[in-house]
């Protein structure tokens, strides 16, 4: 857990016990007085320095490398990432948002595609977007097409995977689409996660999208969550590096770095004292 | 800083095909019964017959249309090309030693319209194979919409000597240049002689100058040719029936024209013959 809170009558002591607790650098996040008639209860929200500390760093990412960066295509192909996760959490919209807002990957040029044949309007969905926005769409329904679909996209700079959403227990179905994504081989496996799931089911969802090897979580529906202890909950218990958070349903602006959308949430600032900017 | 609305404003539509393509061709038109998969046919059978390699996509929304002018049938539909079973080359049918067929209008049972668009797509992979690329989109707006999905560069518009088929050449026209600004659309005019042939380029000249304030090029006219029509409902091929026919010496006469008016140079049209 990586807050704690800590009560009492006095807040000298109640920092104390915070202090034995978490350790003599301890962070207070916040502080609340509560006076009922003539007692006053002291709450202090406070977390381990060396928690906060792992939590920046898996917020603090170096930009995807790509393409463009290494010095034009052709010598490494397409930056290549795919977006899994459990049903309804927004991958979907979530790609388009990486594909088109600027500070996601620039100007570099995008394409999607989607593996997603299961869902009824999935392809219409993620076609819609590729239509208005002219990016160009692959759909791959077997691995065997999977080389092809990636040669059909090497103009592009980045390549989008969307993937269908089943439930943990469909093993055939997640094993086909999961063959499927591992030959295109992604750069990074982003974990499209919504903010407000019961932290305590991640274990299973994690387990059950193992073979996709995961590289990254994605927050979704980010601004649905208004407790900074289950921002933390979900931020911790994830374990993985984040680089986006998203916010609503806008496509794109509804997408944000992940590094100042959960410090601010948490009460953190995002730069450190020396000065990193985020 | 740019915003996400520059970056939307800012993007154009992904080119189909890089590098070297041939033309690609659409026939359209504003009306069905004008001729656009005989055009279409005759097109790509007497381009094949002077040495060039062409593939034909029938993208008109009837099932078998080309096939049967043609006399030839596909085994395969797009709908075989996902899950990797098939190649593209297996949905190509060989017509003759340098004309290729894919029949590819009608949306297969069991998949959406959608998928349909994405998997016609996929043909653009075929299209350094050839030296022209003509596509049949029937009458319909869906599918020449598909034609110009599939990579089309330029529309011959047909028509003929009636007034719904003039006016609704027009619409066509004025669709293309609403949802396809940079389009090439030309007129072709079937089934006409050389007075009525001006007189329907100069009506539809003339409208697109004043209201969409664009020129309508003029592709040329086909000739009424009722033994080529007979020698075809009889059950002949289009390359028999070509022989000596009047309207297939226009149409291979539009096609070299069409073929002198693209950007690629003669010495590469000269490489890719077959």
């Amino acid at each position: 857990m990586l807050l704690e809170t800590f009560t009492g009558s006095d807040l000298r002591l109640v920092f104390d016990e915070a202090r034995r607790a978490l350790g003599e650098d301890v962070l207070v996040l916040r502080s609340t007085v509560h006076r009922d008639g003539r007692r006053t209860r002291v709450e202090l929200v406070a977390a381990s320095a060396a928690a906060i500390q792992d939590l920046r760093q898996r917020l603090e990412l170096p930009p995807p490398s790509l393409p463009k960066a290494q010095g034009g295509r052709g010598t490494s192909g397409p930056f290549v990432l795919g977006l899994v996760g459990p049903t309804g959490a927004g991958k979907t919209t979530t790609a388009a948002k990486l594909a088109l807002h600027p500070r996601a990957f620039g100007s570099s040029r995008v394409g999607l595609l989607t593996l997603d044949t299961y869902r009824v309007g999935a392809i219409e969905q993620i076609a819609q977007y590729a239509e208005v926005t002219s990016l160009p769409l692959e759909v791959v329904y077997d691995a065997r097409e999977m080389p092809a679909a990636l040669k059909r996209l090497e103009d592009c700079d980045v390549i989008i995977i969307d993937t269908p959403g089943r439930s943990p227990r469909a093993h055939d179905a997640n094993a086909q689409w999961q063959t499927m994504l591992r030959a295109a081989a992604p750069d990074e496996v982003h974990l499209v996660v919504p903010a407000t799931l019961r932290s305590d089911l991640l274990p299973m969802m994690v387990g059950s999208l193992s073979s996709c090897r995961i590289s990254h979580a994605c927050l979704t529906k980010f601004d649905e969550l208004h407790d900074d202890r289950a921002i933390a909950d979900i931020a911790t218990r994830l374990e993985l590096p984040i680089r986006w958070v998203t916010t609503g349903q806008s496509v794109p602006t509804d997408l944000h770095a992940a590094k100042g959308a959960i410090l601010s949430a948490l009460g953190l600032p995002s730069a450190t004292r020396r000065g990193a900017a985020a | 800083m740019s915003t996400p609305a520059d970056a939307l404003a800012h993007r154009s539509p992904a080119p189909l095909t890089t590098g070297e393509a041939p033309p690609i061709v659409a026939i359209g038109a504003g009306k069905g019964g004008v001729g656009t998969s005989t055009v279409a046919a005759l097109l790509a059978a007497t381009a094949a017959a002077d040495g060039l390699r062409v593939l034909l996509i029938d993208a008109s929304q009837h099932f078998g249309g080309l096939g049967a002018l043609l006399g030839v049938e596909p085994a395969l539909t797009l709908a075989d090309l996902r899950g990797g079973a098939h190649s593209l080359h297996d949905v190509v049918v060989p017509v003759s030693a340098r004309l290729s067929l894919v029949c590819a209008g009608y949306t297969p049972a069991g998949v959406s319209p959608t998928e349909h668009q994405l998997l016609l797509r996929r043909l653009a992979d075929l299209y350094r194979e050839y030296a022209l690329v003509v596509i049949d989109a029937g009458a319909s707006a869906a599918s020449l919409r598909n034609a110009i999905r599939c990579g089309a560069t330029r529309v011959l518009a047909v028509t003929a000597h009636d007034r719904i088929a003039l006016m609704s050449t027009y619409a066509l026209v004025k669709l293309l240049h609403d949802q396809a600004p940079g389009m090439r659309v030309d007129v072709l005019a079937n089934r006409v002689d050389h007075d009525a042939a001006g007189r329907l380029h100069d009506y539809l000249n003339g409208a697109s100058v004043r209201f969409l304030s664009r020129t309508v090029p003029f592709a040329g006219l086909i000739p009424d040719d009722p033994a080529f029509e007979r020698v075809i409902a009889a059950g002949l091929g289009t390359d028999e029936a070509a022989l000596g026919s009047p309207a297939a010496a226009a149409v291979r006469e539009i096609g070299a024209q069409l073929l002198a008016d693209t950007a690629a140079p003669p010495f590469l049209r000269l490489l890719r013959k077959g």
